[in-house]
C-alpha cells in the first residue's frame, strides 16, 4: 500500500512541478509597474558566430520622456534558477536610449533581461523585459 | 536480526514443526473436492491466470504500477502534443500579441529561430511631407531614425530583428487594432496622443510612432517592403 501511495504521489508531484516551473516563467514577464513614460521597450537575445548578442531598447515619448537608465543583463540558466553573466548598463538623456553587446558564453539556456528606469523630470518608473531564451 | 547459529536452526526446527501441524489441520484433497466455487470466483481466477502468462505482467500487477503507466503515457502524450503543436506554429511566421494589464506582449514565430542573425537596415521610403531626418542610431540588431518636421513634431521609426525578441508595448487603459502591412501582421493603437503602428516580416519587428495620422504611418509602413 505505501508503495501504490508513494507511486501516486510522485505521479502528482512530478505533474504539478512541471505546471509550476512554466507558470513562474509566464508570471515573470507579466508582472510590471505602470507605463507612464514608456513606450516600448524590447530585449533581444540571438546568436553571432556562437557569442551571444545582446540587446536592449527604451522608447520613451517624444517631450515627456527625459531620462532612460538601461540596464541589460545576460542571464544563464541553472537548473531552474537564472544567474547573471554580465551586465551592462547605459543611461541618455533623451526619450530612447538602444544599445547592443556580444560576450563569449558557455553551452546552456541563456536570456537577457533589460531593466529601465525611465525619467519625466523627477518622477521615474522602473520597466523591464525579458528575451527569448537562446540555447548555446 | 541473527541472534546466533545455534539459536537459528531451533527456530528453523520449530518453524517445520509448526507448519507440519498447520498442514495436518488443514482439510484433505477429498474433503476439499466437493466445494464449489463461485462462477464470478472462478472467472476472476481464468482472468488472473491469463494475465500471468503474458510476459509483462509484472510490469502491470499492481494498482501503483498501472496507475504510473498511465500517468507517464499521459505525460508522453502531452508532451508529443507540445512538440508537435510548436512545429506547425514555427512552420508559419506568426506575430503574437497577448495583452497584459499594463502592456502588451509582441513576439514573432518563425522556423528560422536558430539562424544567427544578420541585420540589413532598412528606411521607408515614404516620409510625410515637411518631415526630414533629424537624428540615426544603429546598433547591431536596431535601426532607428526621428523625423523631424517644422513644428518639431516627430516621428520615430524603430527596426529591430525579431529572431529572440520580446517587445512590451504599452497599452494600458487603451485597445489596440489588429492591422495588416503587405500581408504582414501588426497591431496600430494611440496612446498619450501619438499614434502607433507595430508590425513585423520574416525578419524584422518595426515600429512607428508619431503625431501623424494612421495613414501616414501606415504609408511608411508599406514603403519599407523590400522587392
Amino acid at each position: 500500500m505505501l508503495r501504490k501511495i508513494l507511486a501516486f504521489v510522485m505521479c502528482v508531484v512530478m505533474l504539478c512541478g512541471t505546471g509550476l516551473v512554466a507558470n513562474a516563467e509566464a508570471a515573470e514577464n507579466q508582472v510590471q509597474p505602470r507605463y507612464n513614460y514608456t513606450n516600448i521597450i524590447t530585449a533581444t537575445l540571438a546568436n553571432s558566430d556562437g557569442k551571444a548578442l545582446c540587446a536592449g531598447s527604451v522608447t520613451g515619448y517624444n517631450g515627456t520622456t527625459t531620462k532612460i537608465a538601461m540596464t541589460i543583463t545576460l542571464q544563464k540558466k541553472t537548473l531552474l534558477w537564472w544567474s547573471d553573466v554580465q551586465v551592462w548598463s547605459r543611461t541618455t538623456y533623451t526619450y530612447y536610449n538602444d544599445a547592443s553587446y556580444t560576450k563569449s558564453v558557455e553551452s546552456g539556456t541563456h536570456r537577457v533581461k533589460v531593466v529601465a528606469t525611465v525619467y519625466s523630470g523627477s518622477n521615474s518608473e522602473t520597466v523591464d523585459c525579458i528575451s527569448k531564451t537562446y540555447d548555446f | 536480526m541473527f541472534l546466533s547459529k545455534e539459536i537459528d536452526e531451533k527456530l528453523i526446527e520449530a518453524f517445520e514443526i509448526y507448519n507440519q501441524n498447520l498442514c495436518k489441520s488443514l482439510p484433505s484433497d477429498e474433503e476439499l473436492r466437493d466445494i464449489m466455487f463461485s462462477e464470478a470466483f472462478e472467472k476472476k481466477m481464468e482472468k488472473l491466470i491469463r494475465a500471468q502468462k503474458k510476459s509483462y505482467y509484472y510490469l502491470i500487477n499492481t494498482v501503483g504500477k498501472r496507475v504510473a503507466i498511465i500517468v507517464l503515457a499521459i505525460m508522453i502524450s502531452l508532451t508529443a502534443t507540445t512538440f508537435s503543436v510548436k512545429a506547425i506554429r514555427e512552420s508559419v511566421i506568426e506575430f503574437i500579441a497577448e495583452t497584459f494589464e499594463k502592456f502588451t506582449t509582441v513576439s514573432v514565430e518563425n522556423d528560422e529561430s536558430d539562424t544567427e542573425v544578420e541585420f540589413v537596415k532598412t528606411a521607408p521610403k515614404y516620409v510625410p511631407e515637411d518631415y526630414s531626418v533629424e537624428s540615426e542610431l544603429e546598433t547591431e540588431v536596431l535601426y532607428r531614425i526621428i523625423y523631424n518636421n517644422i513644428d518639431n513634431n516627430a516621428i520615430d521609426y524603430m527596426q529591430t530583428v525579431n529572431l529572440g525578441t520580446i517587445a512590451n508595448v504599452n497599452t494600458e487603459s487603451i485597445a489596440y487594432e489588429r492591422i495588416s502591412i503587405y500581408s504582414c501582421e501588426g497591431m496600430k493603437y494611440v496612446k498619450n496622443g501619438i499614434n502607433a503602428v507595430v508590425f513585423a516580416d520574416e525578419t524584422y519587428l518595426y515600429t512607428i510612432q508619431g503625431q501623424v495620422s494612421f495613414d501616414e504611418l501606415i504609408k511608411m509602413a508599406e514603403s519599407i517592403k523590400t522587392e
